[in-house]
């Protein structure tokens, strides 16, 4: 596959599942500006990885388990350092439409956030995995954990959730 | 409220989002993604700065040793510099191919423990390079210095010299568990961000214990046992 048609094929997937970016973003990231260098900094790494994609798993397993290491590894700080690309228009005009559609404007969403505030990188991933509805074995896949140990995960994510707003 | 709540308003949400996201300008959007790429590429190109660097040090230091092969007192410091630049030299390449080469397509919990494994290498390469670097290294390169870009020979300077160099290096060497010592028990007087805390967080071992106690948690998140 020539340059020009991988970019063509990249950008087919990215767009219809970019806004699993997003959504990492919010999930990893309090602060708005960490979310731009986030959402770049994944970007970046989708492009640089796409190579390793084969086809044998989706590309939206396959996107959340680069982008949600990416996520992981920008607050462990150990990374290629890049400097602030580009400004990029389009991240900011989705990262706003992010704000807007994934804020804490109901108790509902603050009580994510209350969850979310109580869980490590790794079981934050997780919850958000679950929360997009994907599926207990396709979430083990992205984590590199068991279907069994994903369950139970969850079960103990629900019982914090209900220890929590006890 | 329960998790399918919160599932529900996040899958609400979502699918708004999903139909915000349709109206983007997909052309304006390839265009973007397309220079973003190239930027990419053109950053990956400003190694040959580091390369330069390193080449020049280390022809310096070759032609010095060359210049000056039969007066041990210069060779044997220029010759420590030189195996300390060569050293630094691959661990740090050795740090960031390892980091390039690294695929993010794997399951998050390889992946991780791949990247927390290199992260202590650098940081206990960091640590002692530092230490070994910034007490034992300026001694050596004092000598070299003056004698090569000056045409001084620190040795000969007076009779003093000789005697104060080697109370320098065996200073530095009683230095190294003080300033150890020293990062430990004041790692919690700088603030969490500040560069003086980063350095002294690497010193004490603070980065690597809170990088093993990562591979821990990865651990224990494998393990359907574990928290």
């Amino acid at each position: 596959m020539n340059q020009a048609t991988t970019e063509q094929t990249f950008l087919a997937h990215l767009s219809e599942h970019r806004k699993i970016l997003y959504k990492l973003a919010f999930i990893h990231c309090r602060h708005p500006d960490d979310r731009k260098d986030l959402v770049q900094e994944m970007l970046v790494q989708a492009w640089r990885s796409f190579a390793s994609f084969d086809g044998r798993v989706k590309f939206s397993t396959w996107l959340y388990r680069v982008a949600a290491n990416t996520a992981i590894s920008f607050y462990r700080r150990e990374r290629q350092h890049e400097p602030d690309l580009l400004s990029m228009e389009e991240i900011d005009r989705e990262l706003a439409s992010a704000e807007q559609f994934f804020s804490e404007d109901n108790a509902t969403m603050q009580t994510l956030r209350l969850l979310l505030n109580q869980l490590d990188e790794l079981h934050g991933t997780l919850l958000m995995l679950y929360l997009d509805g994907v599926s207990h074995e396709d979430i083990g896949l992205t984590l590199g954990i068991s279907t069994s140990n994903v369950g139970t995960k969850i079960n103990r994510i629900k019982q914090r959730l209900k220890t929590a707003l006890a | 409220m329960d998790l399918e709540q919160l599932k529900d308003e996040w899958q609400r949400r979502d699918l708004q989002f999903s139909r915000q996201l349709d109206h983007v300008n997909a052309q304006l959007r390839d265009a973007l993604l397309a220079r973003h790429a190239e930027q990419v590429v053109r950053l990956n190109d400003y190694g040959w700065i580091y390369w330069l660097a390193f080449l020049f040090t280390v022809l310096c230091l070759g032609t010095f040793i060359a210049d000056h092969i039969d007066q041990p007192r210069f060779v044997i410091p220029a010759a420590l510099l030189q195996i300390w630049t060569i050293a630094m030299h691959a661990t740090h390449m050795f740090y960031r191919h390892a980091l390039l080469r690294l695929d993010y397509n794997l399951p998050i919990v390889t992946l991780q423990r791949q990247i927390a494994h290199i992260r202590n290498r650098r940081l206990r390469q960091f640590k002692w390079g530092f230490l070994t670097g910034q007490i034992l290294w300026w001694v050596p390169f004092c000598i070299v210095l003056a004698k090569g870009m000056l045409g001084i020979d620190l040795y000969a300077i007076n009779d003093f010299m000789p005697g104060f160099m080697l109370a320098n290096v065996v200073g530095g060497l009683v230095a190294i568990p003080l300033l150890l010592v020293a990062a430990r028990a004041m790692g919690d007087r700088f603030g969490n961000t500040s560069p003086v805390r980063r350095l002294v967080d690497s010193l004490s071992g603070r980065d690597l214990q809170a990088s093993q106690q990562f591979l821990a948690r990865l651990a224990a998140f494998e393990d359907v046992a574990g928290c």
